[in-house]
């Protein structure tokens, strides 16, 4: 569905992501990892087309993102919903307001309607009742769900998260990872996760892709993950 | 050393002014879709223009007052002073209201758009937008360009009417010149073009204030430091340009015999 074709990209002159290539497929959950500051965010941000690579591709059903006019980028774009790190709501706006951009943006819906797919959207996550609140009367967990359901509120196929449990205590943390995983198994939708969080990690993915030292030092399942002898694998694992 | 300063300064000048045009030429293309942006725009519209009203009265009755005694102090002994009344009513619609008023802004709503897109760009609220398809040029630039475009003139228009009542009553109680001599020589030389050329300023300063503060607001970098950064420069080149470009306007708009 997905496929990165030798990514290179660079900042300063430091040479953040130095051939990444990985095929995401349709419909399965996967999961990045690597350590803090190994450019986990930064793939991500070439995934959706947020940055551009300094040369390789990004390929999206077979066309390459960088061949896209700004109209078609945005159209494929309708297609993704994307969980930040730190949530990224607009907090001059209402958690309704905020889940329902996308669709006064993009769809000729009537208040009403709107209305309707928000709470179920809302409801998904568990948090019903905060359609009147702002982003700075919430907890972290909680912005991080109202985070996920905005980013579902369009029906996208594809979900990118990016650190969906970081900062988050361990209970609130498996409630997202269940969420991540009702997701996944409801909407049928395809997941990428890009995180340091092993135990999130286990619970979601249905396949992992270690990123280290700016290349993908190896991809498999989370069997294949546990029993490799890769030693640049078994160094970040020990670290768990 | 100053040769590679130059060349940076230069190469910086070129990058920002390039940077602008690419939003101009987005906020171009995003006119048409601007009539589902309504509620934006007048929210920026209550934000710039009648939130600013109460401190655009305030400096403009000052400046109409410090504008007539400074005009009767300038005139005593030489021009007589039934001709207060044009002088500074020429002064004020040509002049000070537009380009006073416009710095008044520049300083309160530059600084509140540059502060506000450049959180909005280091907490990821923009790469949100985008992620979501949504153009933050057209969601968040073009509805600020409009209201600026709008609510200046506006507001030039009540920091006319507020200096020249200031001016009257300086001119009325501390010069003791009579009111109606005082109207009569703001009638006997006024001209409609003055007041539309202060207008056309206005509108050009609208523009150059929310431009400025939007793109410096969206080329955030860093954390809080660089909201910071980005207000002071919004103020600050905001403030070179009014004046720049004040200048441009009045040797385009009046010619010297």
């Amino acid at each position: 569905m997905i496929q990165i074709k030798n990514l290179h990209k660079s900042f300063d002159e430091k040479e953040i992501l130095r051939g990444i290539n990985l095929d995401i497929q349709r419909g399965e959950c996967l999961v990045i990892l690597g350590a803090s500051g190994c450019g986990k965010s930064v793939l991500l941000k070439h995934v959706i087309g947020l940055m551009q690579p300094d040369s390789g591709e990004v390929i999206y059903e077979g066309t390459p993102l960088s061949e896209l006019s700004k109209k078609q980028l945005f159209d494929v774009r309708r297609k993704f919903g994307m969980l930040f790190q730190s949530a990224a709501l607009f907090d001059s706006m209402t958690v309704y307001e905020n889940v329902s951009l996308g669709l006064t943006e993009h769809t000729r819906l009537k208040e009403k309607e709107k209305r309707e797919v928000v709470r179920e959207k809302l409801g998904l996550v568990g948090l019903s009742d905060t359609e009147d609140m702002y982003p700075s009367e919430l907890s972290g967990g909680m912005r991080k769900r109202v985070g996920l359901a905005r980013a579902i509120s369009m029906d996208p196929s594809v979900i990118l998260y990016d650190e969906p449990t970081t900062g988050l205590d361990p209970i609130i943390a498996d409630t997202i990872n269940d969420l991540i995983d009702n997701l996944q198994n409801r909407l049928n939708i395809t997941s990428v996760v890009v995180t340091h969080d092993m135990r999130s990690a286990f619970k979601v993915g249905d396949r992992m892709a270690l990123l280290s030292d700016g290349s993908i030092q190896f991809v498999g399942s989370p069997e294949e993950l546990e029993s490799t002898n890769d030693p640049v694998v078994r160094e970040f694992l020990s670290h768990r | 050393m100053f040769i590679k300063y130059l060349g940076r300064i230069t190469s910086s000048l070129f990058s920002d002014l390039g940077g602008i045009f690419m939003m101009m030429v987005g906020v171009i293309r995003s006119l048409p879709g601007q009539f589902r942006h309504s509620r934006l725009i007048s929210d920026q519209m209550l934000l710039m223009g009648v939130n600013s009203l109460p401190l655009i009265i305030l400096t403009s009755l000052f400046v109409g007052a410090v504008a007539a005694w400074q005009a009767a102090y300038q005139m005593q002994g030489y021009v007589p002073l039934r001709y207060l009344g044009t002088m500074v009513s020429k002064a004020v619609f040509i002049e000070l209201a537009p380009v006073l008023t416009a710095l008044v802004v520049a300083g309160r709503v530059g600084a509140a758009i540059a502060a506000e897109l450049g959180t909005m760009r280091v907490t990821e609220q923009i790469d949100a937008m985008e992620t979501m398809a949504i153009d933050p040029v057209g969601y968040l630039v073009t509805p600020r360009i409009i209201s600026g475009l709008i609510m200046l003139p506006v507001l030039v228009m009540f920091a006319d009417v507020i200096a020249i009542l200031g001016s009257m009553v300086v001119a009325v109680f501390l010069v003791n010149i009579e009111p109606e001599t005082f109207l009569n020589g703001m009638k006997s030389f006024f001209k409609v073009a003055d007041v539309f050329s202060g207008l056309i300023k206005a509108l050009v300063f609208g523009v150059i204030i929310s431009s400025l503060g939007c793109f410096h607001g969206f080329n955030t970098r860093g954390g809080a430091q660089g909201v910071g950064l980005s207000t002071t420069r919004a103020v600050v080149t905001s403030s070179v340009m009014i004046l720049i470009g004040d200048y441009i306007i009045a040797t385009m708009l009046f010619s010297v015999k």
